[in-house]
């Protein structure tokens, strides 16, 4: 601080020699001074600053190292007595063909989800901002109670739908559709998992598009209106560009949220059938069952780049226009 | 400036650590498996803290409230943990020394506790190791030494449409010819599936590996160092697991969720299955009242070498870091005897691992358990290595292809075996 402060104060003429000249008695008291509200600050700070360190920055530090060694379950009396291995757990990811689907099926559910996802929201968020206009709160709260439901007992009442005789197949017999075995047939349980995932995810970017629909002053809609554009053009032209924020913190949102694609699987399917829905969080989450906390350890951390590379990504996409 | 100076200190600072508490692999091959002291025959005294999972936790304080009365000093306190994640929190409690005295450890699990070395192995003369099946027994064995006492046991027999059989006109299959003519017979009184098999769920192993056994298959070698999963034998099994798939007797897929076989078998759709003790239970509850007496139970049809069926179970184990293992020793020693494991037959319906307590009334009086006593007889175990958590998983995904007929039973055996050699047996 100090050195980036004298250059200045070098060129200032006399004024502030007055200034100076009322404290020149106590330059050394004044540092001191200086030095000991920063260190009460640092006291205030403290205790946070333990329990982020011991609890927050620690354990993630600890798992980065581990995704370097050969940690197994044998080591758990003894967590320093392994050996570093170097890169050798990510080539053995690489290398192992389930580890390879369930980054793919990931990347599957993630290209799919995600635009599905908020293109179903900003549906409803429109719906609800503008058309409905009678029994607003019902549907809000209708809409939202997915989100609020635990994941098990949806998981109860989705697999009775998927049933090959379930709700779905019944549904589509109605209009001449023979529906697929979903759960079971590897083509289908994917794109079961993404539906049940949509109707489970859409609550929050709702309500996240919903205020950011509210922020959208009237006059404009207005003002196109009279310059003679239609809905679907004052959409296009003032929604959609004034939601790019919006948009952009729903589209990081959703992505690590979907990006540690866990949940589904493991209540629906078990990653089955044939692997089609093993995501890389229950890759990880399986290599742990095994005690295999070096590689799973690793597997993790891929999540993690992934994470950091498509938020920045996006970060990127939605910004260049603004 | 500031902020990055202090997170390169801080990760130096790790880095030092690390080289400072000797990180690095040291030579400490070979578990040390060096049994402790003996137990003596005084009463047991001091708290004894015990982990149980599931309904064996709910029930366990009826069954020490007994042994707390014989032992006046002693004061049991039994912490009930559900199923799931179990294994986690037993690893936590091991890797940060706070572990319970005992606790009860699924047997197919026992082995991959034993590599976290947290287990105290059984002392010498603490228990007749012959007095168990032997199924039983062999699983608490691993790597020279034994890390368990046999609590209960269950094994699993076929379980079977007993009016459908009966109005078909044919009796319970002993051998897998007539299981396959018997399976048709109860497809022809209306059932759409002779048979229900896991395919790929978890556990999947435990339904696939008897037909190996059932074929004369050994699935390592005697010194529990190498796979041998290459062999003719288990070749034959996996056969006699994909024609289940293939000549239509059984659906490609099985059931996924616990609970989801029993109401199909009870609405007739599934002519029968194989399945273990709880399943009468959970029969009633489906069937309602009176719904056994369409249950027919029979020990599992033989292959060319045998009738093998798979054997589970829970046992107890003391932990290293135990606060009082005198104590715990003790307790177990006490739920291992016979007159114990009958009245614990009685509060639980859990078959004793104790063979001797087969004996007594409450057991030898009931058909069905008769059944299961004599499947017992010749029921195997999972080869108790320390990898058997991964090589199941990948037994379960190769038994999935086969079943769904992405895979041949060569290709799928090829793969696990070679995929068993990288894994290893753990030494």
């Amino acid at each position: 601080m100090t050195t980036l402060i004298a250059p200045s104060e070098a060129g200032t003429s006399s004024p502030p020699r007055k200034r100076d000249r009322a404290h020149s008695r106590s330059p050394r008291r004044r540092d001191r001074a200086r030095a000991r509200r920063t260190l009460i600050a640092w006291l205030f700070c403290s205790p946070f600053l333990f329990f982020f360190l011991l609890f927050g920055l620690w354990p993630v530090l600890a798992s980065l190292l581990m995704s370097f060694t050969d940690i197994t379950s044998r080591d758990l009396r003894t967590p320093f007595n392994v050996g570093f291995v170097g890169l050798e757990n990510y080539l053995a990811l690489f290398s192992d063909d389930t580890f390879v689907r369930s980054v793919l099926n990931t990347l599957y559910f993630v290209v799919v989800g995600i635009p599905l996802t908020m293109i179903v929201s900003l549906t409803i968020a429109v719906a609800l901002n503008s058309g409905i206009k009678r029994l607003k709160a019902v549907f809000r709260v209708g809409y939202f109670a997915p989100v609020v439901t635990s994941i098990i007992a949806i998981a109860v009442v989705w697999r009775y739908m998927y049933q090959d005789d379930g709700l779905f197949n019944a549904a589509l017999a109605v209009i001449g559709i023979d529906g697929p075995d979903w759960l079971n047939d590897p083509a289908w349980a994917m794109p079961a998992l993404i539906i049940m995932a949509v109707w489970r995810n859409f609550g929050i970017p709702m309500v996240i598009f919903l205020a950011g629909l509210q922020a959208i002053p009237a006059e404009l809609h207005e003002a196109a209106s009279v310059d003679g554009a239609g809905k679907w053009r004052s959409f296009r032209s003032i929604t959609l560009p004034l939601l790019r924020p919006t948009t952009l913190v729903v589209a990081v949102l959703l992505s690590i949220a979907y990006l540690q694609f866990f949940e589904e699987p493991f209540v629906m399917t078990g990653g089955g059938p044939l692997d089609s829905t093993t995501s890389i969080g229950y890759y990880a989450y399986e290599q742990f069952g095994f005690g295999l906390y070096g590689i799973a350890s690793a597997a993790s951390y891929v999540l993690v780049l992934v994470i950091a590379l498509l938020s920045f990504l996006q970060f990127r996409l939605f910004r260049s226009r603004s | 400036m500031a902020r990055k100076t202090a997170l390169a200190a801080l990760a130096g600072g790790v880095l030092v650590t690390l080289a400072l508490t000797g990180c690095g692999r040291a030579d400490t091959a070979g578990a040390d498996a060096e049994a402790g002291a003996a137990i003596d025959d005084s009463p047991a005294t001091g708290t004894i803290d015990v982990w149980a999972m599931g309904t064996e936790g709910e029930l366990l304080p009826d069954l020490v409230a007994e042994f707390e009365e014989q032992n006046p000093d002693v004061d049991v306190k039994v912490t009930a943990l559900p199923w799931t994640d179990y294994a986690k929190k037993i690893e936590t409690a091991v890797a940060s020394g706070s572990t319970p005295d005992a606790t009860m450890i699924g047997s197919s699990d026992l082995a991959s506790f034993v590599a976290g070395g947290g287990l105290d192995p059984v002392p010498d003369g603490l228990v007749d190791d012959s007095s168990f099946f032997a199924g039983a027994q062999s699983s608490t064995e691993i790597d020279g030494a034994t890390y368990a006492v046999p609590w209960y046991v269950e094994t699993r027999v076929l379980f079977y449409r007993a009016d459908l059989a009966k109005a078909a006109g044919v009796a319970a299959p002993t051998t897998w010819d007539e299981f396959d003519e018997f399976t048709k017979a109860l497809q022809g009184e209306g059932a759409e599936w002779g048979f229900s098999a896991p395919t790929g769920a978890p556990y999947t192993w435990s339904g696939v590996l008897p037909y190996m056994w059932q074929a004369g298959a050994q699935l390592t070698d005697d010194g529990l160092e190498e796979f041998t999963f290459d062999t003719p034998e288990a070749l034959e099994g996996l056969e006699r697991y994909q024609s289940l798939f293939t000549s239509g007797v059984a659906s490609q897929n099985g059931p996924v969720n616990l609970g989801e076989i029993e109401p199909r078998f009870v609405a007739g759709e599934v002519g029968s299955f194989i399945s273990g003790p709880w399943e009468m239970g959970l029969l009633t509850q489906a069937g309602g009242e009176g719904f056994l007496a369409n249950v027919g139970l029979a020990p599992i049809p033989a292959g060319p070498d045998a009738n093998t069926s798979y054997i589970g179970g829970s046992h107890f184990s003391v932990f290293k870091d135990a606060k009082n293992r005198d104590g715990a020793w003790k307790l177990v020693r006490w739920i291992s005897d016979a007159a114990t494991q009958e009245k614990w037959f009685e509060i639980s319906g859990d078959l004793p691992a104790v063979q001797s307590a087969w004996e007594g009334d409450a057991l030898a009086s009931d058909p069905n358990l008769a059944v299961f006593g004599e499947q017992l007889e010749s029921a195997q175990n999972a080869p108790p290595v320390t990898t058997w958590t991964q090589i199941g998983a990948l037994v379960d995904s190769e038994a999935e292809k086969v079943a769904k007929g992405v895979s041949t039973p060569e290709d799928a055996l090829a793969a696990i075996q070679s995929g068993a050699e990288k894994i290893g047996t753990g030494k």
